[in-house]
């Protein structure tokens, strides 16, 4: 008996090399980038849905705007230029803090929670988003603080402020976020601010020369470096954010 | 498919759910057991809100948790406890859904005005939910829950505060959403899921009793449920030996539905099982005890 031939059409190279991209790109999807990402949902969400609250947030801008001068002009006398370093390195986070603690903590405890947690842009989506402007925002807000300072008392240093307040805000920024979300319960941040304050405060109380010295002192390089690396882990920290579901899930 | 497999959930030492395996096709399943025995949970493992402390829950051989945003998109989800904000209204609330569920503006505003007519709220689709009533919010609630036209629809007691009109509206809602889709619906209301769900899933001691059809549930207790005349005097007597599903005053007597492996009696009439009578049995000790705590 003859046998058979049979004849195999064997794929081209090239024609492999397609067909192996194809399967890779449709099976292994490239994770978007961070920036791309924001972007994309700013794009789907409008400025409209990821800032309903826009009045609010506006209104507790002014609001801090407002007593934060009132505090400088009304306390100007009592200060000394030492005694600035310490203000404005204990003070900068506060309305990042306030800002995020009353429009992202109050969504993770709303009853929409668990509707918003199954969209496709859930809750810590959106934070993550918000929380990068609220922080681009108060620093904003601090640069504007420091500037006024600075006409009120003419011995400070500008750029130091200018790196002292932004370090301590980006510290502050890495630690709540943490926070956030390792610790149980939206109260963990309270926590945070307060333990911030009094680690703060206690050592400018116990030996105000000191703790004003020491922070004055800091080489502004220490400062760059350390608002470089906080900013760096701040925005790995923010991207950890978009994925967040916790061990157990988010209730 | 959606397939649930071995899956046990624990709270610290609690266990909430151990070991259970379902499959999903498309229909309608009813989730039903008493308050507190483990519904939510696995709705919240459903719709990855809670993740199984072992197992694993597969979406078309995917794993749901792995899908994450690919997941979503395909679900729809009422809560028990719906939440709103008070002073939008059902579109402004709807659109905002809409957003973050990633569909377009257009597409979106088309929808919630379908949405909302299938809902009966079209005529206050701008009125500020705050002057709602529960059954209005309810409405809200399950056209959310259907506004990315999910592929497995999954609904927490959707029924609570629906009056009898909008019940019937709902369940035939129901039945024809699931030609194409996995429906579930979790109630401790039988006659939410009897006349429609393709399969019930009971689930007792942490675990799935039963998932199978109405009538095959039906059958585990088919040849022992009897109904009789009991005069006022022999009641008590009577409630004291059997199982009694229902009772009903008339003409100066008491009707009584009842459980008995006793051989029957001439004055009594066999019936056939329903849905209630099943549930009344095997949640009898959750019965017994909510009454005796009463």
């Amino acid at each position: 008996m003859e046998k058979q031939k049979f004849i195999i059409d064997h794929p081209t190279d090239p024609e492999r090399e397609n067909q192996i991209s194809y399967i890779v790109s449709v099976g292994l999807t490239k994770p978007k980038s961070f920036l791309s990402y924001l972007l994309e949902m700013y794009q789907q969400l409008g400025f409209r849905y990821l800032f309903r609250d826009a009045t609010e947030i506006v209104f507790t801008l002014f609001l801090a705007v407002a007593v934060m001068l009132y505090g400088i002009f009304s306390l100007k006398s009592s200060f000394d230029t030492q005694d600035l370093y310490s203000f404005i390195f204990t003070l900068s986070p506060i309305f990042y803090f306030t800002i995020s603690s009353l429009f992202l903590v109050r969504a993770l405890m709303k009853d929409t929670f668990s509707v918003e947690m199954t969209c496709k842009y859930h809750v810590f989506q959106l934070a993550a988003f918000r929380m990068l402007i609220f922080s681009l925002l108060a620093m904003v807000l601090n640069i504007v603080l420091i500037i006024v300072l600075s006409f009120l008392f003419q011995s400070l240093q500008v750029i130091e402020a200018l790196l002292l307040s932004c370090s301590s805000l980006s510290i502050f920024s890495v630690l709540y976020l943490y926070v956030l979300r390792h610790a149980r319960g939206p109260y963990s941040t309270y926590i945070l601010m307060a333990s911030w304050l009094l680690i703060n405060i206690v050592p400018a109380l116990l030996s105000k020369n000191i703790y004003a010295m020491f922070l004055s002192h800091i080489p502004a390089y220490v400062y760059a470096i350390v608002l470089i690396i906080s900013i760096v882990l701040y925005v790995k920290t923010l991207k950890k954010l978009i994925a967040f579901r916790g061990a157990e899930g988010v209730l | 498919m959606l397939i649930v497999e071995d899956v046990t959930k624990n709270f610290g030492q609690f266990n909430a759910l151990k070991n259970i395996n379902l499959e999903f096709n498309n229909g309608v399943y009813g989730l039903l057991a008493p308050n507190g025995a483990g519904k939510t949970t696995l709705i919240k493992m459903l719709t990855t809100l809670l993740f199984p402390t072992s197992g694993s829950i597969r979406y078309d051989g995917e794993d749901i948790i792995k899908m994450d945003e690919k997941y979503r998109e395909i679900i729809g989800y009422l809560p028990q406890e719906f939440g709103y904000y008070k002073n939008y209204s059902p579109t402004s609330y709807l659109l905002y859904l809409a957003a973050l569920k990633g569909i377009h503006r257009k597409t979106a505003v088309a929808r919630v005005e379908e949405l909302l007519k299938t809902v009966a709220l079209d005529h206050v689709a701008n009125k500020k939910m705050k002057k709602f009533s529960g059954g209005m919010i309810q409405r809200v609630g399950i056209a959310q829950a259907m506004l990315n036209d999910p592929k497995i629809l999954i609904l927490d007691e959707p029924t609570a505060g629906l009056d009898p009109k909008e019940r019937v509206r709902f369940r035939n809602l129901l039945t024809n959403l699931a030609r194409d889709r996995i429906v579930i619906l979790s109630t401790h209301i039988v006659s939410d899921v009897e006349s429609i769900a393709n399969e019930i899933i009971m689930i007792k001691n942490q675990e799935v009793l039963y998932k199978d059809t109405v009538s095959n549930i039906c059958r585990k207790i088919d040849g022992r449920v009897y109904e009789t005349e009991v005069s006022y005097e022999q009641t008590e007597q009577f409630r004291s030996t059997y199982l009694i599903f229902s009772e009903k005053q008339e003409n100066g007597s008491m009707y009584m539905r009842f459980l008995t492996e006793d051989t029957s009696k001439p004055e009594w009439k066999m019936v056939h099982p329903n849905l209630e009578d099943v549930f009344l049995y095997i949640y009898q000790d959750g019965v017994l005890s909510d009454d005796q705590t009463a």
